[in-house]
């Protein structure tokens, strides 16, 4: 739902140079936006994982539980790194 | 016992038939999201320093970014698009013992989802 | 009415005690307009050739035994118009996905070994003595399941669905269909017990909303909002369970 605004915004907003780099550097740092952002992340990364390992065994490729921990390890992983990245600050 | 003849499925079904195909686009843009997620990650992750930031700030200006974020907008636009048609099938609302139409509740949902959008524009832009 | 014309039919053969391997057979065949391709096919049997075996009976959308791939599309063949086809032959084909006894006949023994597994029958909380009358419903009680009902079991959703051409041990669409036509029935409460079957890894969750089931039902039964619906009450129910452990049945 929130992707294609969030790639507009990067995608057409910052290049086009309607944000600052201080302004956007400020919204990443905001304790909220970093709330949202890795909620986000953990979002998209296991919609990810579970629509691409379907997508997979319907090509055919794939038995169904054998690769499922790679898939839902990446989304987990990529969960945890954002999440060390929000504490960073 | 007969001898029967199996016909598995070939594996370029999905090539077959026009809706098979939007099914697979469906499924493999999102990829798109994938790719995305990670951006998402490098900005949270460089945002703790001045000079990280600056590198990922310069590389979103580039025109590589520029072109990668159209080929991610279009698909992501396609993803959430085939997503949100699909929201009448889950979402079966009665009202007085009547269906309230499927169409309705996608406008709905679309419209839902435009609003959403509007308004982090305007919380990232003001 | 009345108009003959020329067609080719391109029918599946497979003779088991004479072939090894499927092969096609030619039919040239005047037909009238109003024809479809059952009537073809009886026509074939009658004047051409008795060897072609081939399932039908009611020859009016209702038994669901003539279901066969019409150029690639699994079609009722008594609802399926000849003149409505323009392509020089017209390809027949057994159901997909199932496996071939003969000619244009399925093994469809997967489905109907499935079909009971959802116990596809009212579980209601107390059986009433029959004294005590019928289990009375609303027409807007009727209504919140009527069209999940409507299914005439003639398996042309399984030879749309690619999950199911891909691994048979999914459940398959009509089969979850009829489902949620009984959990959604106000005078059942078995929901609970069609659990076990329905979100096994083989029920709902091995869907992935293809769709193309819902768009081939000669009975607009829509198995694939229905399998998606199950999906959510199935969630919903689990989530529940998770925050209140405690509540119990629903």
């Amino acid at each position: 739902m929130l992707l294609p605004v969030m790639v507009f915004v990067t995608g057409v907003a910052v290049p086009a140079g309607w944000i600052s780099e201080e302004d956007l550097v400020s919204l990443v740092r905001n304790p909220a936006t970093r709330l949202v952002l890795v909620g986000l992340v953990f979002l998209f990364l296991f919609h990810w994982a579970h629509r691409f390992r379907y997508a997979l065994v319907d090509l055919g490729l794939g038995v169904v539980g054998k690769q499922a921990w790679l898939f839902y390890g990446t989304a987990l992983i990529g969960t945890i790194v954002a999440g060390l990245a929000a504490l960073r600050l | 016992m007969t001898r029967e003849v199996t016909r598995p499925l070939p594996w370029n079904w999905w090539l077959k038939k026009a809706a098979y195909f939007q099914f697979m686009m469906r499924e493999l843009t999102s990829v798109a999201i994938f790719a995305y997620t990670l951006l998402v990650i490098w900005a949270l992750w460089s945002a703790a320093e001045v000079g990280a930031f600056s590198t990922f700030y310069t590389f979103l200006s580039g025109s590589l970014s520029v072109w990668l974020h159209m080929v991610i907008l279009g698909l992501a636009l396609y993803h959430t698009g085939t997503w949100i048609a699909l929201t009448p099938k889950v979402t079966v609302l009665w009202k007085d013992d009547e269906r309230v139409d499927p169409d309705l509740i996608a406008g709905a949902t679309s419209i839902l989802f435009l609003m959403i959008s509007g308004a982090v524009i305007w919380l990232v832009l003001m | 009415m009345g108009v003959s014309d020329r067609t080719v039919l391109d029918v599946y053969r497979y003779q088991p005690d004479e072939q090894t391997e499927p092969t096609f057979q030619h039919y040239e065949i005047d037909f009238q307009d109003n024809w479809v391709v059952l009537d073809a096919l009886n026509h074939i049997k009658a004047e051409i050739d008795p060897t072609l075996s081939f399932r039908w009976s009611c020859r009016m959308g209702v038994c669901g035994s003539c279901g066969m791939m019409v150029n690639g599309e699994p079609r009722l063949t008594c609802e399926t118009f000849i003149r409505d086809y323009d392509t020089e032959t017209i390809r027949i084909e057994p159901l997909s996905h199932f496996p071939v006894i003969r000619d244009l006949v399925i093994n469809m023994d997967d489905f109907m070994e499935k079909l009971p597994t959802v116990s596809p029958w009212l579980i209601p909380d107390e059986d009433k003595p029959l004294e005590d009358g019928e289990y009375l419903q609303t027409p807007g009680q009727v209504a919140r399941y009527k069209r999940f009902s409507m299914c005439i079991n003639c398996m042309l959703c399984y030879s749309a669905c690619p999950v199911y051409g891909l691994d048979s041990s999914f459940t398959g669409p009509a089969v979850l269909a009829l489902a949620e036509r009984y959990n959604l029935d106000s005078r059942d409460n078995g929901v609970k017990e069609r659990a076990a079957v329905v979100t096994a890894h083989e029920g709902i969750w091995q869907c992935t909303y293809v769709g193309e089931c819902t768009q081939v039902c000669p009975k607009d039964v829509d198995p694939a909002g229905a399998i998606q619906m199950l999906k959510l009450s199935y969630a919903l129910d689990w989530a529940k369970s998770v925050v209140m452990p405690m509540s119990g049945r629903s």
